[in-house]
């Protein structure tokens, strides 16, 4: 489920919709594998399903104004420690950031960075050319240490 | 003359998809290049940062899909069949039965191969994380994650390793053989063999522990046995 999760959260840019994101996927890949419908892989085949949900969510969350203190932030639990507490503010960060880059740029890394696919797979799930999907996944990191560079965030 | 272009070398190296030669060849024409070498240095930075935004999905978030996904009634099958539709399915059912003895034969992969080949080196689907059992480090690959769990009914311990250039090997490990994959080639010793499906180099041992190498990069599945001490 984490892989879903990862890839939900830089499709939906609230925690509940991307929570949301999350069980849509898995209802239609639970209808799916009902109905006889079984990939040889699983990963790919769900993160695709998860990118076409997600489509229509990107598409929903464009033509309604964003309230940019609604943004994406990582909600550390009460029992954090100080250090677990520092790394989720950074992550907040982090997440802020990724939200920066273009849609095709922050999906690209998060199918391939924050997920693990290789370029390969992405482009296979993402119709796009090899060359394609490693262009916008190398202009997505430079500009991703860029942008916490130059607004002072240091990470491990 | 090929056109210098240190943003496009740079995003194909750290993709993961050059072999060892050009590899090298790369990594040492960075060592003198400016352009690639920070390139290379910002974008590795940028992975880096974006590997850390990596979450786990939340305890009430799985049991709320849990229940959801029970919630859904399962799709009737009980369909009324009419006779010619009978016919017909017996006829496809027998063509099919009839394809697969004369098609599977030796070809035919066990599924823990096949699976091992599917993750294509990478993470498997059934897993939890685990104390790692193996080294950090192993040559220029660095140790990122490891998970226990079954692999078609065999239990595992995986240990991935990913180098600077994104290349990932997997080290399964489980306390009885792995069955032998199709095809494979044998040492003399009859203890380890190799293999290749689909572009995944696979790599079998019984020694010191029971193990299974993969990865994109058949030298580096070999390398990794050796550093491993695996015969």
């Amino acid at each position: 489920m984490d892989l879903v999760y990862n890839l939900a959260r830089r499709m939906a840019r609230h925690q509940a919709d991307a929570e949301d994101l999350v069980q849509e996927t898995y209802m239609r890949a639970f209808e799916a594998w009902t109905a006889g419908r079984r990939p040889r892989r699983v990963e790919p085949w769900i993160a695709t399903i998860c990118l076409n949900a997600g489509r229509s969510w990107l598409r929903r969350a464009s033509t309604r104004l964003e309230d940019p203190s609604d943004e994406v932030t990582d909600r550390g639990a009460p029992d954090d420690t100080e250090a677990e507490a520092v790394a989720g503010l950074q992550r907040g960060e982090i997440a802020r950031a990724l939200w920066q880059l273009p849609e095709e740029q922050r999906i690209a890394i998060a199918l391939m960075d924050l997920v693990g696919f290789t370029a390969a797979e992405t482009a296979k799930m993402i119709g796009a050319p090899r060359g394609t999907v490693l262009a916008r996944v190398h202009r997505g990191r430079k500009r991703l240490a860029l942008i916490l560079q130059r607004e002072g965030v240091t990470w491990p | 003359m090929r056109r210098h272009d240190p943003e496009l070398a740079a995003a194909r190296y750290l993709g993961g998809g050059l072999r060892l030669r050009r590899r090298r060849s790369f990594e040492a024409h960075v060592l003198e290049c400016e352009a690639c070498w920070r390139e290379v240095d910002v974008a590795r930075r940028g992975r880096s940062v974006a590997e850390a935004a990596r979450e786990l999905a939340p305890q009430p978030l799985r049991e709320r899909i849990r229940t959801a996904v029970f919630a859904v009634p399962l799709r009737s099958t009980r369909r009324m069949v009419r006779p010619a539709a009978i016919t017909v399915l017996t006829g496809i059912i027998v063509l099919a039965v009839v394809t697969l003895v004369f098609t599977r034969g030796p070809s035919a992969q066990d599924p823990v191969i096949a699976a091992a080949a599917a993750s294509g080196g990478g993470e498997l689907i059934v897993s939890e994380r685990a104390a790692p059992e193996l080294p950090q480090r192993l040559g220029d690959l660095r140790l990122i994650d490891t998970r226990s769990g079954t692999v078609e009914g065999l239990p595992v311990i995986q240990h991935l390793y990913r180098d600077g250039a994104g290349h990932v090997v997997s080290v399964l490990q489980a306390p009885t053989p792995f069955p032998v994959a199709a095809g494979a080639d044998h040492a003399e010793d009859g203890r380890t063999w190799t293999t290749e499906i689909d572009g995944i180099a696979l790599l079998c041992a019984e020694r010191p522990v029971p193990s299974l190498v993969a990865g994109n990069d058949p030298t580096e599945v070999r390398h990794v046995g050796r550093l491993l001490g695996l015969h």
